[in-house]
């Protein structure tokens, strides 16, 4: 049982009437690194603020480290976090930047500058202490938010989208560091993006929140290919759905018709009973595209997109648009738009969810 | 961009308004330097030489000093209510005692202030004071009135800077184990520094050339400078002792600044230069 | 290169006060017309009662155009008018008007272009010479005691020593050194020696009022509501505010003449050098030297007469000042103004010295 470092305990924000946070119950574990995903305005930001205390919650309670910190001042608390804008002081230097946690704490001002220079190797700006801030690219801003974080070695960091800011080269290179600088110093990361992918590619954990609530957590893996909700499925990867109505069931797997199709295909499916309506979902890479026939429907090709290692289709089968993937190999023959092929689609991979009317 | 005739017209008044005033201080100046037997520094010596006019001299910078620093110390906090209150209504309230003629708002005062005034009506009427307890015609009197009539000038010099602080930097401190005393002396108070030395020096040349509060609100004894040249200059007419006062003035309050300017240069020396 | 040195001088003061003076300059009438008598006179009282008693009817005899521009200062007007004057003529005291002849700024007034000089006792008229006048003397008032009759009996106030008395510590008012130059001292010297030219004495005495003052006003509004409201109970100061006041219906503040005797405060016109039209300005002065002007002006702000065939209303004067017009000028004293003048600069200077310095 891993330890528990934070936990929010059924967390409510209310700003007057809107309700930002509802009924959160949040664990998370020492030396993770934990990612909230979900939509702008679904709560990320003011979950985080009451878990650093810049806000109070409405009602539930906040325990970091075993122990309640529900009415505990921000500065009291162990736990750092790079803000959304870094919040670097303007005033000072890099050295003063990463040292300014160290001599508020106490700590001698020699010690302070040995660990400072420390900080700046590992975040790669070995010589850049005496650097203005204005004087720093984005990328290299970013770097020593987290350093002035890190050097004060929080039982916790939370940082609220820090490379929302950057471009997508930089993004993904910041990505990479972020990842490899939490592996060496152990602390746990509570890390918040609206971009799905960088939440796969960096977690240990995903949490994905929709308007206030927790949709599902779990592993990228699990979140990607067991999506508990439709929500969460939809925001997480591509994904085409189909309008069906259930007919049997048998444990995990239901049998629901579709009518946009005119066939009746298994699928994975929990709390379904017969004659519910549902939505089936099926991601692209389980649709493939061949044109010999046998296929057990036809589609027509509409789109076609080249992305180096996947070619992406549009096709209309019925009246139904779907999107499928498929890995490009050089020989392979591509489909041009507007040419007819057989859609063949993997069922078993498909998973059916209520549907919300 | 080239600016048309008409436009070019409307400037002349600006232009007519700066050459008299630019003659009348060169004028100024000349007189204090020609004397009667040619180039000398007469006016200088005379003005140094008399006890008197050293010190309403020394007291005009006492003063500028004590209310440059009271209208910060109290322009501060204010200007942080302002910027909280996000209310443009609070800010106008503040504005407001600059909208009533410093004459009218001095008189205010001595209805407050006098010897019959509220507030040593109420204290005699408590019982607290027998005799009334003096408020004004001293320096006490010429300070409130000072203060009262600078702090908007203080106040908005430093909001100006302060509400450009970004507020996130204070939730950065605070995440960074910072309490408010050490957010507000370390972080809060260096940013707003420039705004503080605008306000001070701005406060400080004010005061230093103010002219009708101390007339009516001290007593003689707190002559100030401005005053005495004033009325050099427009009820005895002497031109070499009024120029060379002002002469005076002018230096030492440029001396006075300049400490406040090499501050500010230091305290924004690791900011960015386009900061205006 | 003498001249051109001095010329050159005084159009530097001159330029000087004009620029601090711009305020109400511009307000004046810039490049004034030579079809019109422009005359300047302090706003307020003074001003409305030149245009009534002096201006319309002068303009209804003559024709000539009268108009008055209200200034905060006359001499400070016409100083900073100088290089160009647009106004034919203007009022002051004796004093202010010797220091305006001095700077070259007005003419001399010739005795022999007014017959109606006749009509004024001689030791009331400023002279420069035998033949000459700095300015022409229309009517007078005085420097008395005035008090505040809620918070002090005018048996109290028998001699001007009440100012320096422990029993009004803190409680009366005095004008400051540039003032004092021209009427307390002065008169304080006369009081206490008989001879206004021993200033020490005067100079002592003001010294102890300033030191029993509440405060030391800085102008006729600031001393009007210090005495009207108490703070101060009695000042050496004007009697015409008394009048009226007096004529608005506020009779708290009264004057009186201490024993001792006051100050005669006399006022003149003069003629600005190298004004618009000087044939009329110097017709206006002859008008302003009969009898009937001067009679008219009495009831605004208590100006008195010199000319002695004017015929005043002594019971309203009785009223308003608590003396007749012969009582008055009996106890008044007349001092040599050209010596107040020629000292006064030094004089203000010395009582700096005296008064300044915190105590
Ligand atoms: N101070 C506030 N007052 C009122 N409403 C607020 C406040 N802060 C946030 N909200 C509301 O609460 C909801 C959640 O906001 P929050 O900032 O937590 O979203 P987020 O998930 O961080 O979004 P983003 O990805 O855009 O940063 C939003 O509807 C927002 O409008
Ligand atoms: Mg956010």
């Amino acid at each position: 049982m891993p330890e528990v470092v934070v936990h929010a305990k059924a967390v409510e924000k209310k700003y007057r009437d809107v309700a930002a946070v509802r009924g959160v119950d949040l664990e998370v574990f020492r030396g993770e690194f934990l990612t909230l995903l979900g939509p702008s305005g679904c709560g990320k930001t003011t979950l985080l603020r009451m878990i650093v205390g810049f806000e109070q919650p409405t009602t539930g309670r906040i325990v970091i480290d075993g122990r309640d910190v529900t009415e505990v001042p921000t500065y009291r608390r162990p736990i750092g976090m790079v803000l959304q804008n870094l919040a670097l002081f303007p005033h000072m230097n890099v050295q003063e930047n990463i040292t300014f946690g160290l001599l508020t704490r106490g700590e001698r001002k020699s010690a302070a500058l040995q660990k400072a220079t420390q900080m700046l190797s590992l975040v790669g700006l070995a010589g850049f202490g005496h650097r203005l801030i204005h004087e720093l690219s984005g990328g290299q801003k970013q770097r020593v938010a987290l350093a002035r974080s890190i050097v004060l070695e929080p039982s916790v960091l939370l940082l609220d989208e820090p490379l929302g800011a950057l471009d997508l080269k930089l993004r993904q290179q910041m990505q990479g560091e972020l990842k490899r600088i939490q592996r060496q110093v152990g602390i746990t990361f509570i890390f918040v993006t609206h971009d799905q992918e960088e939440a796969l590619t960096m977690s240990d954990r995903i949490v994905v929140m929709n308007a206030g609530r927790i949709e599902q957590i779990g592993a990228p893996q699990e979140i990607y290919d067991h999506p508990e909700t439709m929500f969460v499925a939809s925001f997480v990867g591509d994904t085409n759905v189909f309008a069906g109505r259930a007919i049997a069931t048998a444990g995990a797997r239901v049998s629901v018709e579709l009518p946009a199709l005119g066939q009746t295909v298994e699928v994975q499916g929990r709390g379904i009973t017969p004659g519910m309506a549902v939505n089936v979902m099926i991601r692209p890479e389980f649709v493939a595209l061949d044109d010999q026939p046998g296929a057990p429907c036809s589609g027509q090709v509409t789109d076609r997109t080249f992305v180096g290692a996947d070619i992406r289709y549009s096709v209309t089968v019925g009246n139904q648009n779907l999107e499928a993937r498929r890995p490009h190999r050089p020989e392979d023959r591509m489909l041009a738009p507007s040419a007819t092929s057989g859609v063949t689609i993997d069922w078993a991979n498909g998973i059916a969810f209520p549907s919300a009317a | 961009m080239r600016l048309s005739r008409a436009a070019f017209l409307l400037l002349l008044p600006v232009l007519g308004m700066i050459l008299s005033l630019g003659t009348g201080v060169f004028a100024l100046i000349e007189q204090s330097f020609v004397g009667a037997d040619g180039l000398s520094l007469k006016a200088f010596q005379a003005f140094v030489s008399r006890r008197e006019a050293m010190s309403v001299f020394l007291y005009t910078h006492q003063m500028a000093l004590l209310v440059s620093a009271i209208c910060v110390v109290v322009s501060f906090p204010l200007a942080v209510f302002l910027v909280r209150k996000q209310n443009q209504a609070y800010v106008l309230l503040i504005m407001m005692p600059l909208l009533v003629s410093i004459v009218v708002r001095t008189y205010g005062w001595m209805v407050i202030l006098g010897p019959r005034g509220l507030i040593n009506a109420a204290l005699m009427g408590a019982g607290i004071t027998t005799a009334p307890i003096r408020l004004m015609f001293n320096t006490t009197g010429v300070v409130i009135g000072l203060v009262h009539i600078y702090i908007p000038f203080a106040t908005l010099s430093i909001l100006t800077v302060y509400s450009k602080i970004d507020r996130s930097l204070v939730d950065g401190a605070a995440a960074l184990g910072a309490g408010p005393w050490r957010v507000f002396s370390r972080i809060i108070l260096p940013l707003a520094m420039p705004g503080v030395i605008a306000a001070a020096s701005i406060v400080y040349l004010l005061t230093i050339g103010a002219v009708v509060t101390p007339l009516l609100l001290g007593s003689i004894q707190q002559m100030m400078l401005g005053s005495m040249i004033y009325d050099q200059m427009l009820v005895t007419f002497d031109f070499p002792s009024a120029g060379s006062a002002a002469i005076i003035l002018t230096l030492s309050a440029a001396l006075a600044i300049l400490p406040l300017q090499l501050a500010d240069r230091w305290v924004t020396r690791k900011l960015p230069a386009e900061r205006s | 290169m003498r001249g051109f040195e001095l010329s050159r001088r005084r159009f530097a003061g001159l330029a000087a006060t004009s620029a601090l003076a711009m305020p109400y300059v511009s307000t004046t009438a810039l490049g004034a017309a030579s079809g019109e008598i422009i005359m300047a006179n302090f706003g307020g009282g003074p001003a409305a009662s030149f245009r009534n008693a002096y201006g319309l009817p002068f303009q209804e005899e003559t024709g000539i155009k009268f108009r008055v521009i209200e200034v905060p200062s006359t001499e400070t007007a016409l100083i900073s008018s100088a290089s160009a004057p647009q106004y034919n003529s203007s009022y002051h005291s004796f004093a202010g008007a010797m220091r305006l002849y001095k700077m070259g700024i007005t003419e001399a007034i010739a005795i022999d272009d007014y017959p109606e000089l006749a009509d004024i006792p001689e030791k009331f008229l400023p002279k420069i010479d035998d033949k000459h006048l700095v300015g022409l003397p229309v009517h007078f008032g005085f420097y008395g005691m005035c008090y505040n009759r809620d918070f002090a009996k005018a048996e109290e106030l028998k001699s001007w020593n009440a100012l320096i008395s422990p029993k009004f510590k803190q409680r009366v008012s005095a004008t400051r050194p540039t003032f004092a130059s021209l009427y307390d001292v002065p008169w304080y010297s006369y009081m206490l020696t008989g001879d206004q030219k021993k200033l020490d004495a005067g100079i002592a005495q003001y010294r102890k009022v300033i030191a029993n003052s509440v405060t030391a006003y800085t102008s006729m509004a600031q001393n009007n509501q210090l005495l009207e409201r108490g703070e101060a109970v009695a000042s050496a100061y004007y009697a015409s505010t008394v009048w009226t006041k007096k004529r608005e219906g506020i009779n708290n503040v009264d004057v009186l003449i201490p024993e001792e005797g006051a100050l005669m405060l006399p006022y003149v016109l003069v003629i600005p050098k190298n004004c618009p039209w000087p044939e009329a300005a110097r017709k206006f002065l002859a008008y302003a030297s009969t009898p009937a002007p001067a009679e008219r002006a009495l009831e605004g702000t208590g100006s008195l007469p010199f000319n002695t065939k004017a015929k005043v209303d002594d019971a309203m004067i009785k009223a308003r000042f608590n003396y007749t017009l012969p009582d008055l000028v009996k106890q008044l004293y007349s001092p040599d103004w050209a010596f107040v003048e020629a000292t006064r600069l030094d004089l203000i200077k010395r009582l700096e010295a005296e008064v300044l310095m915190p105590q």
